[in-house]
């Protein structure tokens, strides 16, 4: 996983819940790289999900929920360091061009990336069916993203986890656009 | 824990995290440099990979514009629209037009107006369909205005299956056009010629059936082509007689020999038809025979002329036998009654006559005689032409030969008052081989022409010796007259057959006309070529040259020498002849020979005296009623088995005829009329008679040697001869009568005569007859004994 997701979380757990919630977690959470992260780097994503697990029982909030909330936040991370994959006009037509346009772009930079792939379909005008895959089980995560994604389009949606296959690596997500 | 302490710690994280991001960093640097160097070391091994392909791509560009520009092939491009993109020097070469009016120009601007739609189309379609290549051929015209052939073949390229241009590749075949159509003209032009020929042409394969049948030929057999394709000509067309024919033909033509032969052909329409063909046969361009051409042309107009040829030449040849057949018995015809008139004036003239009729005997001999000779020239003169007549070269003296000549034909010279002269020259030997009868004959008719034109002068008859060599001699014979002389235009057709020197010779000079052309005949047969030197009104010279062989030994020699014998010492002659008339002076003569003589009638009463009686020597006429001389012949010789000496009487001279005795069984032949000399030489050879009598000289001149000189005793023989001669008549014509008195009268008369040239035995008979005492049967034995004795003597002396 890439160091920019752990230097991002760390952030962001400093910004909710104070530095000292950071060196909790890092002490708490036997981690191999001791907590030191750096967005250029790659780290093993157990690290994380141990990290968000401890939090999730430090703060007594579902993991799921922790993911939701961390996944919004990084997606305006995301637009505001890498601009030039924004430049489109909607939301649907955004995450069309994940898989497309994006993810290879992140190859370029990252070859070694493990990268979950998202088969977008229009239900009508209004409403499309994303189905995540990857073996990393971050469906929450990706559904945080989503509705980041969302607000920076300046769009209301509804986004929720539809149907899961093969315990979480297989999730069918569901995303209607409200007026 | 304090804040300071999480804040230590925080940054603490935060410094390893800048390391751990700048070593990471520094490896994606160096990275990066050691990509970059790689990709800069890629990019030089390219640039250099390019820059060699790009060479060598301008160098095979160079070398296939090279190639295309000195291709000797007209290459060009057109492109879509039929404009000119590229053309190759060859192009400028044979079209005349230069680069520059070629270039832009569309290619039907060049084309024979005729071809130009068809060739639009060709290439229109082409790119429609996208064919990769068309070839097709057209006339353009050069700038020098001559129209040239071109067979092209145009490729069209593509990029990305888009048509963008054309690829063409074109030769001149103008020549081969040319001599295509050249081909085609001569073709044609043969074709007419062979079909106005009115030459049946007919082409046969290997297994005689036919190919293609020639309209001429359709004409010739009444057939149509299709129903002679795929038949054998033979099985259609051939009988038996002409399926021979063919047979052979075919195996001639097996082993590749073309040959012309006629054959009769069945029309159609059961008509006969003669051909002549003339047949060869013809190969693929391997070599293998495909089948035989044959050339027919209809010939039954010549071959019906042919016929009919042939027809007249058997009967022209048919007529030749006829007139031969002819011309013998009118022969026959003619020498029986000579005969008769020449025997029966011989025996005339031994008759006691008086002056006159002495004169008229010998005016009949004489006569008939020229008559007899006439008649030889004229066979003789067939003989000739026909290649029969066949030399017999015997030993001869020439001098008697030429003496013999002169004889014959001084009573002629003495009437026209020419004196004969011989001149023989002496270093000729004695003795020669040749035909002395032959040479006789032409000499005797040279000297008798010389004789005949000549009136008071000189006719000489010469032998020169002119070279010799190894007992080889060339001799001249010269026979020169002071005659009338013949001129140079008469000279031409002198020995030509029936022809005299002039129409009014005949008139004044008599002959036939066939003497010269005979002689010159006769000589040319000798070796020599008879020639004539002439100068009219001084005389001529007949002249030939003959190359003679000496006769050393002196055995045979020719008959000339012969001498007569006088008594065949009582010989049984059994004679066989019809004729009343020859058979009186058959008997005559050989009685006065002494022979004993019976006659027969016919060959059938001569076998009926054979089978009881004797004979030594049988003289049979060939033709003979009731049984003729060769069927007697083989009787006498297979059923008696006698092998008494059988001679012919031929009484005419048709080929064969004497052959046909010799096969029958005869022994040898005279023909009639016979002079007696020829008959005497047949029976001396023939009748073997006791060696002394028949050799007895009956002459003594010894007595008459002690009286006078040779001139003396020449001139007493003669006297003798004369006188006894005339005496011997009147003796024969009393013992006929059988006068005694009358035969002692002329026994007294001649005995001092006899005394002085006759042997002692010749005398002591005639002394014995005068003074006779004995019986009268005995007395005429004597006298017929003596008669034969004196008859003898005087043949001797001569």
């Amino acid at each position: 996983m890439k160091g920019i997701v752990f230097t991002e979380f760390l952030e962001l757990v400093e910004d909710k819940f104070g530095i000292a919630m950071v060196e909790q977690i890092i002490d708490e959470c036997d981690l191999k790289s001791q907590g030191v992260y750096t967005s250029v780097g790659t780290y093993s994503h157990k690290e994380m999900f141990a990290m968000v697990g401890k939090l999730s029982e430090l703060k007594d909030i579902p993991v799921n929920q922790l993911l939701e909330l961390f996944g919004e936040y990084f997606f305006t991370t995301l637009s505001t360091g890498y601009p030039q994959f924004m430049d489109q006009p909607n939301m649907f037509t955004f995450l069309k061009t994940i898989d497309s346009y994006i993810h290879p772009e992140v190859l370029k930079l990252y070859p070694e990336a493990e990268l979950p792939s998202f088969q977008a379909e229009m239900k009508g005008d209004d409403e499309m069916s994303l189905k995540y895959r990857s073996t990393r089980k971050m469906a929450d995560f990706a559904v945080g993203l989503i509705r980041g994604a969302a607000a920076f389009y300046g769009e209301k949606a509804r986004v929720k986890k539809q149907e899961e296959f093969d315990e979480g690596q297989t999730v069918v997500i569901n995303i209607k656009r409200e007026a | 824990m304090d804040d300071l302490e999480i804040l230590k710690r925080a940054i603490k994280r935060e410094k390893l995290a800048r390391k751990q991001a700048e070593s990471i960093m520094e490896a994606k640097s160096l990275e990066l440099y050691e990509s970059n160097q790689k990709l800069l070391s890629l990019n030089q091994n390219l640039e250099a990979e390019i820059d060699k392909r790009t060479k060598e791509i301008a160098q095979k560009e160079i070398e296939f514009k090279s190639l295309v520009e000195s291709a000797t092939e007209i290459i060009f491009k057109i492109n879509t629209e039929g404009y000119f993109t590229y053309i190759n020097p060859v192009t400028t070469k044979i079209s005349g037009y230069s680069e520059k009016e070629l270039l832009g120009q569309n290619f039907t601007k060049f084309v024979r107006q005729d071809h130009i739609a068809k060739l639009s189309e060709l290439y229109l379609s082409q790119l429609k369909m996208l064919t990769e290549t068309t070839v097709t051929e057209f006339p353009i015209v050069a700038k020098n205005g001559k129209e040239l052939w071109f067979n092209q073949s145009a490729t069209l390229i593509l990029d990305n299956g888009v048509p963008l241009e054309f690829v063409v590749l074109s030769h001149d075949v103008t020549e081969v056009k040319m001599a295509q159509e050249a081909v085609a003209l001569s073709e044609e032009k043969y074709r007419g010629i062979i079909e106005n020929l009115e030459l049946g042409i007919l082409e046969v394969d290997n297994d005689d059936k036919i190919l293609k049948a020639y309209p001429q030929f359709c004409k010739l057999t009444g057939y149509t082509e299709s129903e002679l394709v795929g038949k054998s000509p033979s099985a259609l067309l051939l009988k038996k007689d002409g399926l021979a024919i063919l047979k052979k033909q075919v195996e001639e033509r097996k082993k590749g020999k073309s040959s012309v032969y006629e054959i009769p052909i069945t029309k159609k329409n059961g008509e006969h038809a003669w051909v002549i063909i003339s047949g060869a046969p013809f190969y693929n361009l391997k070599g293998e025979q495909l089948g035989t051409m044959g050339i027919h042309l209809d010939i039954s107009h010549r071959k019906s002329i042919e016929s009919q040829l042939r027809d007249s030449k058997r009967k022209a040849e048919e007529l030749y036998r006829v007139k031969e057949l002819f011309l013998a018995n009118m022969s026959h015809e003619i020498r029986t009654p000579m005969n008769a008139i020449i025997g029966m004036a011989e025996l005339l003239e031994q008759s006691k006559l008086d002056s006159k009729q002495v004169s008229y005997v010998s005016a009949i001999r004489s006569s008939s005689k020229s008559l007899l000779v006439l008649i030889n020239d004229l066979l003789d003169f067939s003989k000739i032409e026909s290649g029969k007549l066949t030399l017999e070269i015997i030993p001869f003296k020439i001098k008697n030969l030429l003496v013999k000549t002169k004889e014959l034909l001084l009573p002629k010279a003495d009437e026209n008052g020419v004196e004969i002269r011989l001149q023989l020259d002496p270093e000729i030997p004695e003795t020669l081989f040749s035909d002395p009868t032959r040479l006789g004959q032409v000499l005797i008719n040279l000297l008798g022409n010389a004789v005949k034109f000549t009136t008071n002068g000189a006719v000489t008859i010469s032998v020169k010796c002119v070279s010799k060599n190894a007992g080889l001699f060339q001799l001249q014979f010269d026979v020169q007259d002071e005659g009338i002389g013949i001129s140079k235009e008469e000279m031409n057709n002198l020995f030509e057959n029936f022809t005299q020197a002039n129409q009014s010779t005949a008139r004044i000079y008599g002959g036939t006309g066939l003497g010269l052309p005979i002689s010159k005949k006769l000589v040319g047969l000798l070796g020599g070529t008879l020639e004539v030197s002439s100068t009219k009104g001084k005389g001529s010279n007949f002249y030939f040259t003959l190359n003679l062989k000496a006769a050393t030994s002196q055995g045979k020699l020719e008959k000339n020498t012969f001498e007569v014998q006088g008594n065949f010492n009582r010989a049984q002659v059994l004679l066989v002849e019809d004729n009343p008339v020859n058979t009186l002076i058959a008997k005559t003569i050989l009685e006065k020979w002494n022979c004993s003589v019976e006659v027969a009638s016919n060959g059938k009463e001569a076998v009926l005296y054979l089978q009881s009686s004797s004979a030594d020597l049988i003289l049979m006429d060939v033709r003979m009623p009731v049984m003729g001389g060769l069927e007697a012949t083989q009787i006498i010789r297979k059923e008696l088995q006698l092998d008494i000496p059988i001679i012919a009487l031929t009484g005419n001279a048709i080929k064969g005829d004497n052959e046909k005795c010799m096969e029958a069984g005869m022994n040898d032949y005279v023909s009639k009329p016979f002079e007696q000399i020829d008959l005497n030489k047949v029976l001396v050879k023939w009748i073997s008679i006791d060696e002394k009598m028949s050799n007895q000289n009956l002459v003594d001149l010894t007595n008459l040697e002690g009286m006078g000189d040779q001139e003396f005793m020449d001139r007493m023989v003669a006297l003798f001869v004369e006188e006894t001669e005339k005496e011997l008549v009147s003796f024969n014509q009393a013992l006929e009568e059988k006068n005694a008195s009358r035969l002692c009268e002329i026994a007294h008369k001649i005995k001092p005569s006899v005394k002085y040239v006759c042997t002692l035995g010749v005398y002591e008979k005639v002394r014995s007859l005068e003074t006779w005492s004995g019986s009268p049967t005995e007395f005429f034995d004597l006298a017929r004994s003596l008669s034969f004795d004196l008859h003898q003597v005087i043949l001797q002396l001569q």
